[in-house]
């Protein structure tokens, strides 16, 4: 009995020094321009009152605008996607999100590129582990979705720093971590939109970078992840049985992106028969009627993410055709039988080329 | 599941509660045999069928050896027998032991073989072949199972002691099965003997504090070596040793130096890992590591370099090629025509030529582990011999043995010769390993320039790996002395917990958490 004692304090107090150490390296390390911190806390402040989610990965984190649905739906929307984040992320994040706001609608901007992955971006769940709210739904997140390996690196990411040597970023975190415009919650950076929207003013020049255009054989339906395909399920069977609208939707990419995808009717017809499977709309803005002359490489920051001027064009166009979709019209003109880049053979691939 | 993933943490954690469970206190071994076969299993079922046919083989072998021990001693305590009788039976017996044992050796042996040198053969025999015939074999597709290396020796040399008396047969098939298949060693050794084994492995014991404290311990510092110097540096390594074509001879020896540290640290985590587990369970494994790097001679290396591996081929190779009847008028014809000093050290050498060879090709089937195990038997063989010409030529420059700059001295020229010899195991073939050797004599070209000294490596990467290594040193360097864990628990309570707590947060923050390794360990593969 006396060493069970014994056993029991000396584990707890292994745990309490992780704990402490975990929040020291995080507060001293955890750059204070991190998007996270103050989308976490507009989250929480927003609680009870969220009507419309965004969820996916970096394409619908930075093509999908609150701010602009808000005032075109008069509505109180939310940005939860994060890069590289999971769809079985989403659904955690997703059950979080309506258990505790009156959620009506869910946009699930689709990433065919994640749908086949084959290694998963541990640091990308790290981010949705990041705003899932108290230890309870995280560690259930953790041992749900994760292997023990994974585990320990989502809960010990933030000290993985890799410039523990770096102090005068320390200091300048601890003293803006100390002031009052952090406790405002003000993001001195102006990458971050708010409500979840990570923005850009670069424009993208028409490189291809290896890094970024990560898939380069033709997409193919049976490369697709079991686990990621469950959970898009998960998702869509969640949203029906509470009667919460779900949307798929496929934000607009570039010419290059879409070139490297090889024929981008697979993507199309496999998104699409999923919708009809289950009697949901899927608005593939790779078939949307303009995307050669309103989605310019202008419009974006890189090969596939939208730049500020594009996410909020895209996010005003989406708000428009869903006014439309909701007034029982056809919204159906807006998007064509096949991807623009491919309807003719000579136009489109031209352009591409370019 | 590899002993340095949490799963096999959860895994020994389980295993533990129910090992310490009064209610099984008398059945503490059937616990460690069953944990051992569902630890195996994880690695795939397929391979137990080795290791069960190893244990039958063994068991029988033993049983047979054991029981002609036994006859010979019941026939010696016979007080009618002759002496002509005694020493006629003496031999018949003795040929029967040794028949058993070469029963044993030829099946396991044959069995290791097959699994793991029949390509190596038949490649070499296609490339014979080639130039004579047409004829092709093709290569046999067996895996090869995990740890067979390793417990084939273990069992061979319970065998041979049950032959010569030295341990006793075993007497449950069940135990000898634990024996042999004992998790925490079974990946890649220490090669345990029996007698040192079977009183721990078969014991009941109550649960200690003692042993708990001291077995996290080690597992903590076994952790942080694995994960905060070896895993850290292998990045490094990779990058020379896969694009060597592009670096200098420098890059390449500086690379064979890190290669060396990365292996020990990762060797002897896993050593630390595994001995800090048995600890747990109040079982003491052998030592396989002495601190190597504090060496003075190759030789000495060998001696605290995995021990009992050496030990092994020392008493089961070694002595018994030596004490040879072919040593024997090998010595006494080399005495014909070689000096007397030469020719007395013939038996030696003739044993050590073969325990080198042997040892190199025990490591891998491949030809660049033979040509190490030859270059440090050639090293070590012609250290013997012109011992007494070096001792001379000590006393001709003054040089005294307890000298620190001369100890010193020796310290660095064997670390410089053994990562020297590491080029055969750093390089992916034996050609590329030849290679590597050109580039190292024909393009030196020392530069300290950062590239070149740590190719492709972060700045920041480098900062961990010395970190890690300062503290490797310090504790190497006091474990020369003391016995690191009892000068630990003198310390108060405060002391203590903050150096845990600096190795915990290293491993969380430094360490590499996940490894593409095969068994997770550079040594599982051999």
């Amino acid at each position: 009995m006396r060493n069970i004692r014994k056993i029991a304090l000396r584990i707890l107090l292994i745990l309490c020094i992780l704990i402490l150490y975990e929040k020291a390296v995080r507060f001293a390390y955890e750059p204070y321009r991190a998007s996270n911190i103050y989308r976490g806390r507009e989250l929480k402040e927003n609680q009870g009152s969220i009507d419309t989610l965004f969820c996916g990965t970096s394409t619908t984190n930075r093509g999908f605008s609150p701010e602009i649905w808000d005032t075109g739906m008069n509505a109180n929307s939310f940005n939860i996607a994060t890069a590289g984040q999971r769809l079985s992320d989403t659904y955690t994040l997703l059950v979080q999100e309506t258990k505790r706001n009156p959620v009506e609608r869910v946009f699930l901007g689709v990433s065919p590129r994640m749908m086949i992955a084959e290694e998963i971006y541990v640091l990308g769940s790290a981010r949705s582990y990041d705003l899932l709210d108290g230890v309870g739904m995280k560690l259930k997140y953790l041992f749900q979705n994760h292997t023990l390996e994974e585990m320990l690196y989502l809960a010990y990411y933030p000290v993985r720093v890799d410039s523990y040597g770096e102090l005068s970023e320390v200091k300048k975190n601890i003293a803006y971590k100390n002031s009052s415009e952090f406790k405002d919650n003000i993001n001195p950076d102006n990458k971050y939109a708010g409500k979840g929207f990570l923005i850009s003013n670069k424009e993208y020049g028409g490189k291809i970078y290896e890094h970024i255009e990560q898939i380069k054989t033709s997409w193919s339906a049976n490369m697709v992840n079991a686990r990621e395909e469950e959970s898009l399920y998960r998702i869509i069977e969640y949203c029906k049985e509470r009667e919460i609208e779900i949307i798929l939707v496929y934000p607009p990419v570039t010419g290059k992106q879409i070139k490297s995808y090889g024929d981008v009717t697979e993507i199309h017809e496999y998104y699409n028969n999923i919708a009809e499977k289950y009697n949901i709309q899927f608005w593939d803005f790779l078939y949307y009627q303009n995307l050669i002359e309103e989605y310019g490489n202008d419009k974006f920051k890189d090969v596939r993410h939208m730049n500020r001027k594009g996410g909020e064009q895209f996010t005003q166009k989406l708000t428009d055709i869903y006014q439309e979709y909701q007034d029982g019209k056809d919204i159906r003109q807006y998007f064509l039988e096949t991807c623009p880049y491919y309807q003719s053979n000579t136009a489109g691939i031209r352009k591409i080329d370019k | 599941m590899t002993v340095n993933s949490l799963s096999f943490l959860i895994f020994f954690s389980i295993m533990l509660l129910i090992y310490y469970l009064p209610a099984v206190r008398k059945y503490q071994w059937v616990v460690l045999l069953i944990a051992s076969y569902l630890f195996y299993m994880s690695a795939g079922i397929k391979s137990v069928i080795y290791i069960l046919a190893t244990t039958v083989t063994t068991y029988f072998t033993a049983r047979s050896a054991g029981k002609l021990c036994e006859e010979k001693r019941f026939f010696l305590q016979q007080e009618n027998n002759q002496t002509c009788d005694i020493k006629k039976y003496k031999e018949q017996n003795k040929k029967r032991r040794n028949r058993v044992v070469l029963c044993e050796v030829i099946i396991n042996i044959g069995l290791l073989v097959m699994v793991k040198y029949m390509n190596f053969f038949i490649n070499n025999l296609n490339h014979v072949a080639d130039k004579i015939s047409p004829l092709h074999l093709n290569n046999v597709s067996l895996i090869v199972p995990l740890g067979i290396s390793y417990y084939t020796l273990q069992s061979i040399g319970y065998v041979i002691d049950v032959s010569k008396g030295k341990a006793a047969w075993e007497k449950n098939f069940f135990k000898t099965a634990l024996f042999i298949s004992y998790f925490p060693q079974i990946t890649q050794g220490p090669i345990g003997r029996f007698k040192h084994m079977s009183k721990q492995l078969f014991a009941s014991r109550e649960f200690s504090y003692h042993n708990l404290s001291y077995g996290c311990q080690r597992l903590l510092w076994g952790f942080f070596k694995k994960t905060v110097i070896a895993d850290r540096i292998k990045p490094l390594t990779d990058t020379i040793f896969l694009n060597y074509h592009e670096y200098s001879g420098f890059t390449i020896l500086l690379g064979l130096m890190y290669f060396s540290i990365q292996v020990y640290a990762d060797f002897s985590g896993y050593m630390d890992i595994i001995g800090g587990c048995s600890d747990i369970l109040g079982i003491r494994v052998a030592e396989n590591f002495k601190r190597p790097f504090f060496s003075k001679s190759l030789a000495e290396y060998w001696r605290r370099w995995h021990i009992t591996l050496g030990e092994w081929f020392r008493d089961y190779l070694f002595y018994p090629l030596s004490l040879s009847k072919k040593a024997t008028s090998l010595g006494r014809k080399g005495r014909k025509i070689l000096p007397v000093r030469i020719a007395k050290l013939l038996p030696s050498v003739y044993a050590l030529s073969i325990v080198w060879f042997a040892t190199g090709f025990w490591h891998d089937a491949s030809w660049r582990y033979i040509f190490w195990g030859v270059c440090n038997g050639l090293i070590i063989i012609s250290s013997t011999c012109f011992e007494d010409d070096y001792k001379r030529l000590k006393k001709v420059f003054h040089i005294k043995d307890e000298g620190k700059a001369w100890q010193f001295f020796c310290i660095c020229r064997t670390f410089l010769l053994v990562s020297l010899l590491k080029v055969f195991s750093a390089a992916v073939s034996t050609v590329d390993s030849l290679q590597m050797i050109k580039k190292i004599i024909t393009g030196l070209s020392p530069r300290l320039a950062y590239a070149v000294c740590f190719p492709e490596m972060k700045k920041s990467h480098l900062v961990y790996i010395l970190f890690g290594l300062c503290i490797f040193f310090v504790i190497s360097y006091i474990q020369e002395k003391h016995e690191v864990r009892d000068l630990l628990s003198k310390k108060p309570f405060i002391v203590r917990w903050l150096l845990y707590s600096i190795l915990l947060f290293s491993i969380l923050s430094f360490g590499v958490l996940t490894t593409d390794m095969p068994g997770g360990f550079e040594y599982a593969q051999y």
